[in-house]
């Protein structure tokens, strides 16, 4: 039977899809929904929620894909979610018709671990049986028909990525609906089943599900005194569970491991028979390349060189593409001046909007290749044992063993650094990067440092050889500052903050698989959505409004009437004399307006504040200017000194800025730029990661704070120390 | 070789020993094992916080493991799946010696 897109459902079935990590759930979510999909997050959290859908049989089904999980148990934001949903403790999601249980074949007993809890539910259950071709080249097929028998529920073999077996799967999900399944026959034993009942009895008073839900969370409140438990606080809960635990031990039964146990010794006999047949562990392809990719020495230099290439790629193969994409932006910008009649309309179409939608998609070829590199790495299994290699390294900054890819990330952009950090399952550790990466300096603080670098640090040659110069050095130096700024303010957060007990380290090594082409792409194209629809909204906004504050009053008082010099020097003059003098009219009257705009004007305000760090109102302008991107600061400052158009090598502005500042001046704006947080477009982003404006807000101030008392120490020290370098 | 208390004080390769290295109170944890020793689950220390988890994983008592790697974090093999934990958790699981592999 095909699936039918065309006909009208008559009614929708909500279907969750859940299974262990790296058990094919995604990919076989892909197959059953297509392009289909729409990812959002749940409220409150940083969980990615992923909704897909399909029309079979006169039928519509809303399919759900959960975060991958060992069980109902939670100790992370995304396991939680998994409980939450499935319990219907999320008030936000209505309650599944049908669960699908993606199992992988080659790790049978462990994978029906959550799928029993599942069916203790009573929802109808369907389990998708993955990874079956794999396990029968290793001598352990899984036989379905007889697993279904043996289960109840209706066991469908699936190979996505060719999609065999998608249209039994749709089937059996027709099938299935409305009939719950019987409870799997296992035993948790007559004593911690009745102390289970009295807590579930308990909580009943504030939660009405039915008994098989109750007795689940009762279980886990029971069992597992150090998982998070929406009723652990619940009065009376506590002092009954110190009852009830002390009435077990009193029974010398081994009862904290009943429900495990219980589940397994049932998980077992199913398997058992379940196995066409049951080859003895042999050394696999995956063990011989984790010999080398998790050796201490040799598994770090492969790691040092995958970094290499994700670091390369990010930071210079999306340069083409971003090239491209301000080119594109200026013509249309050109064009639509050309087009449009002189007004605010043509100022806010051609000045604001167009350049801020450009300094949205710009990003995109970093996103993009970004989460390319993401999906391969997870895909094929090596982002474990890169998380392998790295923890111990990681955690001596208090960071988890995955925060090396937003940190290397965020060298290229904090942007995709702070969206990568989504790979980290604890939301404390996920926090914690995501507010250290924009201390990472990314590229687009470079011009900054090179126009300071080379208005004010001589290219001195250092040992005595001309490739090595203080320039260079300073360069290196910045980078480290940020580099071990971030590293400290991580392990103070660590230690104040986000204090707390240190989780244990417990990962799974999924075997080496080649990455599934398919769903490496529409990961890709989720998250480059995701940034256009919701950051980049923001980031338009805000580049908007920053276009808005340069660039009014339309008509300030100015000082001299410009027209009448351009017409006095017309006149006067002609050729490339002309030509010279009309371009500097134009640059002065463009530093006139800037310094009188709303921007302008805040830059002035600034003045005060920012006076004690040796800056004046035209890098106050600047610094405003560096809110849309820390690399407008060059350009704004440029306006500001009557340079016109300029970048980081133009020597106008080098001469400039060297008339009123000094070296100590220069580092200290370096100082500044290094730490601060100069991008509103990186705020919106942690806005929309952290689903929280509040740590937005943090990440803003904690930056500016740091980066303002670093600087005025520096300056204040380093001028009294050597007055004639200010 | 960097000594580390958790490792009883030995050699972390263990292999000179031939055999799980015992602690002074008389336990053997997956820490005191050495590279490729297949090893049977005796039990898992209450006060290791994740010991739902690692039973969830497959860590039953009697449950077969095979030690790859005794680097930090550690790296076993139980039932076909590959587990890498750190070295306070897999000093809390204790072990008792089974066949070479």
């Amino acid at each position: 039977m095909k699936a039918d897109a065309a006909a009208e459902p008559a009614r929708e079935l909500r279907v969750v899809v859940i299974g262990n990590p790296n058990a094919g759930k995604t990919t076989l979510f892909n197959a059953l929904t297509g392009l289909r999909q729409k990812v959002g997050n749940y409220p409150g959290v940083t969980v990615e929620r992923k909704e897909g859908r399909y029309v079979y049989e006169g039928a519509a089904y809303r399919l759900i894909d959960l975060p991958g999980a060992y069980s109902l148990t939670a100790t992370s934001d995304d396991e939680r979610i998994v409980r939450d949903t499935l319990l219907r403790l999320l008030p936000t999601e209505q309650p599944e018709d049908i669960v699908l249980v993606v199992v992988d074949a080659t790790h049978l007993e462990r994978q029906l671990f959550i799928a029993t809890q599942v069916m203790d539910l009573g929802i109808p259950t369907v389990v998708a049986l993955t990874m079956n071709d794999e396990a029968r080249r290793h001598g352990r097929a899984v036989d379905a028909e007889h697993l279904t028998r043996r289960l109840g529920v209706p066991v469908v073999e699936v190979t996505a990525p060719q999609r065999k077996g998608v249209a039994e799967l749709r089937e059996a999900l027709r099938n299935v609906a409305g009939r719950p399944p019987e409870a799997p026959p296992w035993s948790i034993g007559e004593q911690v089943l009745a102390a289970v009942d009295r807590l579930a009895t308990h909580i009943g008073a504030h939660y009405t599900a039915p008994l098989p839900y109750r007795r689940q969370l009762a279980v886990q409140l029971l069992l597992y005194p150090d998982y998070e438990h929406p009723f652990r606080n619940l009065a009376g809960a506590e002092e009954l569970v110190t009852a009830l635990r002390g009435e077990l031990e009193a029974t010398g039964a081994n009862w904290t491991k009943a429900e495990v146990q219980g589940r397994y010794d049932w998980i077992h006999q199913v398997a058992q028979g379940a196995r066409v047949a049951a080859a003895e562990y042999k050394p696999s392809i995956s063990d011989r390349l984790d010999a080398v990719l998790t050796h201490p020495v040799w598994g770090l230099v492969v790691f040092l060189v995958v970094m290499a290439v994700v670091f390369q790629s990010i930071f210079t193969w999306s340069g083409p593409f971003m090239d491209g994409i301000d080119w594109f932006f200026g013509w249309l910008g050109g064009q639509a001046g050309a087009v449009l009649p002189a007004g605010p309309l043509r100022g806010l179409i051609v000045d604001g909007l167009i350049p801020g939608v450009g300094g949205v998609v710009i990003f995109l070829p970093q996103i993009l290749i970004l989460f390319l590199a993401i999906a391969l790495l997870e895909d094929s299994g090596y982002m474990a044992r890169a998380a392998f290699l790295m923890n111990k390294h990681m955690q001596r900054a208090g960071l988890h063993g995955r925060a090396f890819i937003p940190m290397l990330s965020g060298f290229a952009c904090s942007i995709p650094g702070i969206m990568a950090a989504r790979t980290i399952p604890n939301r404390r550790d996920k926090l914690v990067t995501m507010l250290v990466v924009p201390m990472v300096s990314c590229s687009a603080r470079l011009p900054v440092y090179a126009l300071m670098i080379a208005a004010f640090v001589p290219a001195l040659p250092i040992f005595g050889f001309g490739g090595f110069t203080l320039q260079g050095v300073v360069l290196w130096l910045a980078y480290m500052v940020s580099l071990g700024a971030a590293i400290t303010v991580a392990f103070i957060f660590r230690k104040t903050l986000f204090r707390g007990q240190t989780q244990p380290f417990v990962l799974e090594l999924p075997p080496y698989r080649v990455p599934h082409i398919g769903t490496v792409l529409i990961a890709m194209w989720e998250r480059g959505k995701l940034f256009i629809t919701q950051a980049g909204t923001i980031i338009l906004a805000i580049n908007i409004i920053l276009w808005f504050l340069l660039s009014y009053p339309s008509n300030p008082p100015l000082s001299v009437d410009y027209a009448a010099l351009r017409a006095e020097a017309r006149a006067a003059q002609s050729g490339q004399a002309l030509a010279d003098s009309l371009a500097e009219l134009d640059n002065s009257e463009a530093a006139e307006r800037i310094s009188l705009s709303y921007g302008g004007r805040l830059g002035r305000a600034l003045e005060p504040a920012i006076k004690p760090l040796g800056f004046d109102w035209k890098i106050g302008i600047g610094l405003v200017g560096s809110l849309a991107a820390r690399e407008v600061f060059v350009s704004t400052l440029a306006v500001a000194y009557g340079v016109g158009e300029a970048d980081e090598t133009d020597s106008s502005l080098i001469g400039k800025l060297r008339a009123d500042f000094g070296l100590l001046t220069g580092l200290t704006v370096i100082i500044f730029f290094i730490l601060s947080c100069q991008c509103l477009a990186t705020v919106a982003v942690m806005k929309r990661e952290a689903n929280s404006l509040g740590w937005a807000l943090f990440l803003y101030a904690y930056m500016t704070t740091i980066a303002y008392l670093a600087s005025l120490v520096f300056y204040q020290v380093t001028t009294r120390i050597w007055p004639h370098l200010a | 070789m960097r000594r580390n208390p958790l490792l009883n004080g030995k050699h972390r390769h263990g292999r000179r020993h031939g055999c799980c290295c015992q602690r002074d109170n008389g336990q053997f944890t997956l820490l005191d094992c050495h590279c490729g020793q297949t090893v049977y689950i005796k039990g898992i220390d209450p006060s290791v916080s994740c010991a739902p988890r690692l039973r969830e994983l497959g860590l039953l008592d009697g449950a077969r493991v095979v030690v790859l790697k005794l680097s930090d974090p550690l790296l076993i093999l139980v039932d076909d799946t590959r587990i890498a934990m750190d070295w306070h958790t897999a000093a809390g699981i204790e072990v008792e010696a089974g066949s070479e592999s």
